[in-house]
């Protein structure tokens, strides 16, 4: 029987009231994250785990809360980063072996976490340099599913994903060129939030792919991902993309209750193609959203098929470019896997990638009409349930070409689009584990987009946290 | 045609010796045009290519990153 979720807002709620500091609460984090790993097949969710810095700033957290004079709903949370972000003295390894000089200063994003209070206790695992949507890393570290060690988390921000999903942490930082948050969120049963493209500035960040990178949370609840959201979001000078964003738009009044007077579109020539056990989920979730009160409706949308080959043109040709300087000297050190798709990638003429481009401006176009008559579109976040991991594959790394296909599907047009989307826990396909749910709206809806996925939560049913699950609420308290 | 996933399977699975393989082939200039044939065929990359920018689409623009900062506003017309 599965526990509650430990949200940051039950963990904040606790802090206000007295009855937990963060020290407490941070020192159990730090303890269950290095636990995690001690067990014949390690969770492999962190890189690295930050004590001293963790526990500084918990100290700080816990007088602030004590004066009265806390930063707001992140105060006192431990969180965690995905290792593609600077943390100042830390490497950021980009789920490579060779990446290990420590960063001088922290990224944008770390530096606005640490300035609303966030404790960072660790780094976490990835897909090497974010080129795939597995997780499986063989020269640096898988991370497993916590609902099922023998599965893959889905990637790559793998190890953000188990380390919430596992309770080590209520919210992690992920970031995403395909799906990167969503899928893995999917998989292991919690939220990811991927927002506008360029509301999150990436700068000093690893970059894989200029004009698809987001970065963005994966947390226990939609409110913690709002929460980190709004703490990360905003221009920064050191990214062109992120200077001409409006403000975030206060949330938006829904009705008193349920999804009435929501709109939501899907489409059955999509939505459909996707495994017996996820359809089934797909189609149980949209029957829940038509009983909590939203129109739910079929819409047809060109393009579809273009999605999939204009992701990977794009992906494929921008990636091989943002790897050359680093392949120069370091091509043995990255994994075969990874070298083949590098070098089909830089295949990719300028003619190809242009009209591809081309292309992608009339799926974007497509997405809009659709954005333009809904508040969102529902699709599930992966045609898959997170497989098992072959042995084979956790050796030498692996290219599958229809797993990835699975796994991206749904999720690639967000990236393709720039437009906000949202995976949640959906109805679980019994036996296989968890399946989530994608929400898409229209460009800078981000508080809209999370109002609904909210009240989409609330009436769902609520998601079972994994067998081994550490509330560190309660693994706070049985310490003190 | 299988289907695996929920999706047309045309076969692109690569691990072990069958990934060393592959990638002897992919990083060799004169090999390399056969596993990208093979790629852009299992990737349906011909369905980009096929469609045709005529007609009302044929001044549409590549989806690019925007290249100039937003002006500022600006009263009256041209």
């Amino acid at each position: 029987m599965s526990g509650r979720w430990c949200t940051a807002s039950r963990l904040t709620t606790a802090y206000a009231d007295g009855t937990l500091d963060p020290v407490a609460v941070t020192r159990a984090s730090l303890e269950a994250a290095r636990a995690s790993d001690a067990s014949l097949v390690p969770l492999g969710a962190f890189v690295v785990i930050t004590d001293k810095l963790a526990s500084e700033a918990a100290a700080l957290s816990a007088a602030r809360w004590r004066a009265g004079a806390s930063l707001g709903p992140l105060d006192g949370v431990p969180v965690a980063i995905k290792d593609m972000t600077d943390l100042a003295g830390f490497a950021t390894t980009d789920g490579t072996t060779y990446r290990n000089s420590p960063a001088r200063r922290d990224s944008v994003v770390v530096e606005r976490l640490r300035a609303a209070g966030a404790i960072i206790v660790g780094k976490t695992s990835l897909h090497e340099v974010g080129l795939g949507g597995t997780g499986i890393n063989p020269g640096h570290i898988t991370a497993r599913n916590p609902h099922d060690r023998r599965r893959l988390t889905g990637g790559s921000s793998s190890g953000s994903a188990a380390a919430v999903a596992a309770g080590l942490v209520p919210i992690a930082l992920g970031s995403d060129a395909g799906g990167s948050i969503r899928i893995p969120a999917g998989l292991c049963g919690v939220t990811g939030l991927k927002g506008t493209f360029g509301r999150v500035p990436t700068s000093r960040s690893a970059t894989l792919c200029w004009s698809l990178d987001h970065m963005g949370p994966i947390g226990a609840s939609v409110d913690d991902c709002l929460a980190f959201f709004k703490a990360i979001a905003g221009p920064d000078t050191g990214d062109e993309a992120s200077l001409n964003q409006p403000p975030m738009t206060s949330e938006p009044a829904l009705g008193r209750d349920g999804l009435s007077g929501v709109r939501v579109a899907w489409c059955p020539q999509w939505g459909d193609e996707a495994d017996a056990g996820v359809r089934q989920s797909f189609h149980d979730a949209l029957d829940a959203l038509r009983l909590g009160g939203a129109t739910v409706e079929e819409v047809t949308i060109p393009y579809l098929e273009q999605v999939r080959p204009v992701g990977y043109m794009t992906l494929g040709a921008e990636a091989a470019a943002s790897q050359a300087p680093y392949l120069q000297d370091h091509r043995s050190d990255y994994g075969a896997d990874s070298r083949l798709l590098l070098a089909m990638g830089g295949t990719v003429t300028a003619v190809e990638y242009l009209h591809a481009q081309r292309v992608r401006t009339l799926i974007r176009r497509a997405f809009l009409q659709v954005l333009s008559n809904y508040d969102v579109f529902a699709t599930p976040t992966t045609a898959c349930v997170a497989p098992i991991i072959s042995e084979k594959s956790l050796k030498g790394g692996e290219v599958d070409s229809d797993l990835n296909a699975a796994l991206a599907r749904y999720s690639f047009a967000g990236n393709l689009t720039g437009f906000p989307a949202i995976s949640i826990p959906g109805p679980i396909d019994e036996g296989e584990g968890p399946v989530g749910l994608q929400l898409m709206a229209g460009p800078w809806q981000e508080a809209r987009l999370c109002a609904i996925a909210r009240r989409a939560a609330e009436i769902l049913p609520e998601p079972a946290t994994p067998e081994g699950y550490v509330d560190l609420m309660e693994a706070a308290r049985a310490q003190a | 045609m299988s289907k695996k996933n929920g999706v047309a399977s045309q076969g692109l699975l690569l691990n072990g010796g069958a990934l060393k393989a592959a990638l002897l082939v992919a990083e060799n200039p004169l090999l390399r045009g056969m596993m990208r044939a093979r790629f852009f065929e299992q990737l349906q990359i011909d369905k980009v290519m096929e469609v045709e920018m005529k007609g009302d689409d044929a001044g549409v623009r590549p989806a690019l990153l925007p290249w100039l900062p937003a002006g500022p506003a600006q009263g009256g017309g041209r």
